[in-house]
C-alpha cells in the first residue's frame, strides 16, 4: 500500500484487499498519515478485488476523521465487486465514488 | 496456517482453519476457486467469497476465550439448483434476529450480517451446547458452459464485469457531457431561465432513470427556498423557510441545505409525514442535494423513483450530481449577470435624474443694476434634493429679486423629485413673490399632501430684494439662517420664524422685514454647510462662516470671488472626509454707488 500526499489531499493506493484481516492497521495507518493540511482522503481502489464489512467500518472511521474538516473521502475506480458492496451497503451515499 | 481440506468428488468440500483472520481469508479464496471449479458464474463467486468471509470473520471474532485453540469447519455444498455454506463456530451463539437492517452510516461494524442476508435466499443459525451452526443457501442463476482453468476464468470474469460497468458508466458520463455541451449553446442564447431549468431538469430524470424532481431556488435574501422546477405541474410545493423556527425533521431538503450534504430517503429511512416531498408518494426512493456555488447557497435539488427499493447507483448519483452543480453554476451566473444590469440602470437613473436636477437651477443668474449674483450647488450624492433659485420680478405690483433656496429632507431620487416639484409650485406662484411670507404659505399648502403622503418635508427661505419699497422681505420654513453683512449692521444671522413645509397644512409663515443697505452682502446658505464635519468629526458652525464672510468684505470680494471662496473653506474643512450632505448657496452683493432707478 503507498500512501502519499498531494495538497490537501491524502491519496492511498495498491492495496489488494481490504478485510477484517488487514481493516485495523490499514484504518491505523492511514489515520496516523492524516496531517493538518489534509482535507481529502482518496483511495484509489483500483487494485482492489475485495471489501468485506470490517474493511468498510475502517473506511467510515477515516471518514469520521475528515468530518470535522469538511472533507471527504473519495473512493476512486472501484472494482465492480468493491462497487457493488458500496451499493449494497449504501457506502456510495457518504463516499464520493468517481472514475477516472 | 493453510485449512485443511476434505472434499468429495465435485460436489461437498469441507475445510478446517485455525481461528484466525487471516486462515478465515484464505479459506474464502479456496471456497472461491472450488465455487468456480463447479461452473458457478462469477457475480454468484464474488457473493460467495464474501459471505464465507464474513461467516468466518464472526465466528473467530466471537470465539469463546477457552475455544480459541479449536480449528473453525466450514462446509460447502454444490447441487444443480443451490449452493450452500454450513460454518461451525465455537462462540456463546446468538440469536438470529427476523430482519436485518442496514446499520446507520456513521456504525463502524454491523454489516456483515446484513451482507451475508442481502447476497442469499436464506440465512440459519442452529444453537447447540458444544457448537453452533451458520447455514447459508443461494440458488444459483446460471452455471457457466465453459470450465477454463481456475486463473484464466476468474481474470475473465472480472475483465468481463469490469468492462460492463465501464461501459455503463461511459454511456452515462458520454449522456451528461452531450447534454452540457447542448444546453451550453442554448444558455448563450437564453440564459438560464424557467424554461431552460426545466428542460435541463427533465434530461437528467431520463439519463438517471428518475420518476421525478423538484428544484427549489434561493431567495435574494437567503431566507426561503421556493420552487423553480418541478416533474408534476399538479403538485403544489408551498416555500420552505430557511430562517429559524422552521422544523428541521418534516423535510429532508432543509436538513440537506442545513447540513450541506446529500440526504436520503428510502424504505428503510423514509420521509418524515409531513415532508412536503411526501405529495410524490410515501415508498419513495432517492435523495436531496443541496446545490453550493462558492459558499453561497443556490439552491436544493430532491430527485428520486416511486419504489422505495429501487435505490441510484454509484454511477447515476455522479450524473445526478454533475448536472445539479452544473445548473447551480449557471443559475449563479444568471444572477450575477442580472445583478450588474440592475445596477447599470439604477445608475443610468441616477445619471437622468441629475441631469433633470441641474436642469432646476437657473442656467444664468440675473444681473440688476448694482448687484451680483453667484451660486452653488453640489450633491453628496449623484442627486440630492438641494436647490436654489433667482428670478428677477418687474410686474405692476413688485419690483425687485426674488432669492429662493431649499433643502429636501434625505438624498437622492426620491429628493430631487421633491425639489422639482418645488420649483414648479414656486413658478405657478410668481404673481405673489413680493410678500415672501405669504408665498411660502402657499407653497406649504400645495406640497404639503404630497409630502406628508411619504413622510418627507422641506426646509426653504425666501427673500425679496424689494428696491421699489427698499426693503428685504424674508420668510423661513425651518432654514438655517442666513448671512448679512451690511455697514450700519455689521454681520448678523437672519431667520423667520416657521416650521418646515409638509409639516403643518395652516401654517402661516412670518415675514421678516429688513431696510435695504446702502452696501449689503448676503449668503444663503443650507446645512450642508453649516454642519460639515472635519475628519476629526468637528463641526464647521455658524462662526466659521461669520470669519469667511469678514475677510470676504475685507478682500472686498466679487460675489463669484466670494462663492468660491467660502466652497473652499468647506472643502478645506472636510478634507478627505466624504461629504454627508448636499451644499448649496447663494451669495449677493450690493454696490453703493449704483444708483437704483
Amino acid at each position: 500500500m503507498n500512501i502519499t500526499s498531494e495538497g490537501s489531499t491524502l491519496q492511498v493506493a495498491g492495496l489488494a484487499e481490504l478485510n477484517a484481516a488487514n481493516a485495523s492497521a490499514f484504518r491505523d495507518q492511514v489515520r496516523a498519515a492524516i496531517q493538518p493540511q489534509h482535507v481529502n482522503v482518496l483511495l484509489d481502489f483500483s487494485q482492489t478485488r475485495f471489501v468485506d464489512s470490517s474493511g468498510l467500518g475502517a473506511l467510515i472511521s477515516i471518514h469520521k476523521s475528515l468530518c470535522g474538516r469538511g472533507g471527504v473521502v473519495r473512493i476512486l475506480n472501484p472494482t465492480p465487486p468493491v462497487q457493488q458492496i458500496l451499493e449494497l451497503t449504501r457506502m456510495h451515499r457518504i463516499f464520493e465514488v468517481t472514475r477516472s | 496456517m493453510a485449512p485443511s481440506i476434505s472434499s468429495s468428488p465435485g460436489r461437498v468440500l469441507t475445510l478446517s482453519f485455525p481461528c484466525d483472520l487471516a486462515a478465515v481469508r484464505e479459506a474464502a479464496r479456496q471456497f472461491r476457486t472450488f465455487l468456480n471449479d463447479q461452473g458457478v458464474s462469477a457475480e454468484e463467486l464474488d457473493a460467495w467469497e464474501l459471505i464465507v468471509s464474513e461467516a468466518g470473520n464472526n465466528a473467530v471474532e466471537y470465539t469463546r476465550p477457552e475455544s480459541v485453540g479449536l480449528p473453525i469447519e466450514a462446509t460447502v455444498w454444490v447441487t444443480h439448483l443451490n449452493v450452500e455454506l454450513q460454518v461451525r463456530d465455537h462462540t456463546p451463539g446468538f440469536d438470529l434476529p427476523e430482519d436485518t437492517p442496514l446499520p446507520d452510516f456513521e456504525a463502524e461494524g454491523g454489516r456483515g450480517l446484513f451482507l451475508m442476508r442481502s447476497l442469499s435466499d436464506q440465512l440459519r443459525y442452529l444453537r447447540s451446547p458444544g457448537d453452533n451452526c451458520l447455514i447459508v443457501r443461494k440458488g444459483r442463476s446460471g452455471i457457466s458452459p465453459a470450465r477454463e482453468s481456475a486463473g484464466d476464468s476468474l481474470q475473465m470474469a472480472i475483465m468481463e464485469s469490469t468492462l460492463h460497468t465501464l461501459t455503463e458508466e461511459l454511456a452515462a458520463s458520454y449522456e451528461s457531457l452531450s447534454a452540457i455541451f447542448r444546453f451550453t449553446a442554448e444558455l448563450n442564447r437564453g440564459g438560464a431561465g424557467t424554461e431552460f431549468v426545466d428542460r435541463w431538469l427533465r434530461e437528467l430524470m431520463m439519463v438517471a432513470s428518475a420518476d421525478w424532481f423538484v428544484l427549489r431556488l434561493s431567495n435574494d435574501t437567503t431566507t426561503q427556498l421556493r420552487v423553480e422546477g418541478i416533474s408534476r405541474a399538479d403538485l403544489r410545493f408551498e416555500p420552505l423557510d430557511l430562517r429559524e423556527g422552521q422544523r428541521l425533521e418534516s423535510s429532508v431538503e432543509l436538513q440537506a441545505v442545513m447540513g450541506r450534504q446529500d440526504m436520503w430517503f428510502d424504505a428503510a429511512s423514509p420521509t418524515a409525514a409531513g415532508d412536503p416531498l411526501t405529495q410524490f408518494g410515501v415508498a419513495l426512493a432517492g435523495f436531496a442535494h443541496p446545490i453550493y456555488v462558492n459558499e453561497e447557497l443556490v439552491g436544493v435539488l430532491a430527485i428520486g423513483r416511486y419504489a422505495s427499493h429501487q435505490s441510484f447507483t454509484a454511477g447515476q448519483v455522479n450524473i445526478i450530481h454533475t448536472f445539479a452543480d452544473f445548473l447551480g453554476i449557471q443559475i449563479r451566473n444568471a444572477r450575477i449577470q442580472e445583478g450588474y444590469l440592475r445596477s447599470r440602470l439604477v445608475t443610468r437613473e441616477l445619471e437622468i435624474a441629475a441631469s433633470i436636477q441641474r436642469s432646476l437651477l437657473p442656467e444664468r443668474l440675473p444681473e440688476p443694476p448694482g448687484f451680483r449674483l453667484a451660486g452653488y450647488s453640489e450633491s453628496a450624492n449623484k442627486v440630492g434634493g438641494d436647490f436654489f433659485d433667482v428670478i428677477q420680478i418687474e410686474n405692476q405690483q413688485h419690483r425687485g429679486l426674488l432669492l429662493v433656496i431649499a433643502d429636501v429632507m434625505g438624498k437622492g431620487v426620491p429628493a430631487a423629485m421633491f425639489a422639482a416639484i418645488f420649483r414648479s409650485h414656486l413658478h405657478a406662484l410668481i404673481s405673489l413673490s413680493g410678500l415672501p411670507g405669504k408665498l411660502m404659505s402657499w407653497l406649504n399648502r400645495a406640497l404639503h399632501p404630497d409630502l406628508a403622503r411619504v413622510d418627507m418635508f422641506v426646509t426653504a427661505q425666501i427673500v425679496f430684494l424689494d428696491w421699489m419699497d427698499n426693503e428685504i422681505r424674508i420668510a423661513s420654513a425651518g432654514h438655517c439662517p442666513l448671512l448679512i453683512a451690511a455697514k450700519e449692521l455689521g454681520i448678523m444671522e437672519v431667520t423667520a420664524d416657521g416650521m418646515p413645509l409638509g409639516i403643518d397644512l395652516q401654517m402661516e409663515f412670518e415675514e421678516k422685514c429688513l431696510p435695504m443697505p446702502e452696501t449689503l452682502r448676503l449668503a444663503m446658505l443650507t446645512d450642508g454647510l453649516i454642519e460639515a464635519r472635519s475628519p476629526e468629526g468637528e463641526l464647521m458652525g455658524i462662526d466659521r462662516v461669520k470669519s469667511w464672510m469678514a475677510d470676504s468684505i475685507r478682500r472686498n470680494d466679487t460675489a463669484q470671488t466670494s462663492c468660491e471662496s467660502l466652497v473652499e473653506l468647506a472643502r478645506t474643512f472636510q478634507a478627505d472626509a466624504p461629504a454627508a450632505d448636499d451644499l448649496t448657496l447663494l451669495v449677493i452683493t450690493r454696490q453703493p454707488e449704483v444708483e437704483l432707478s
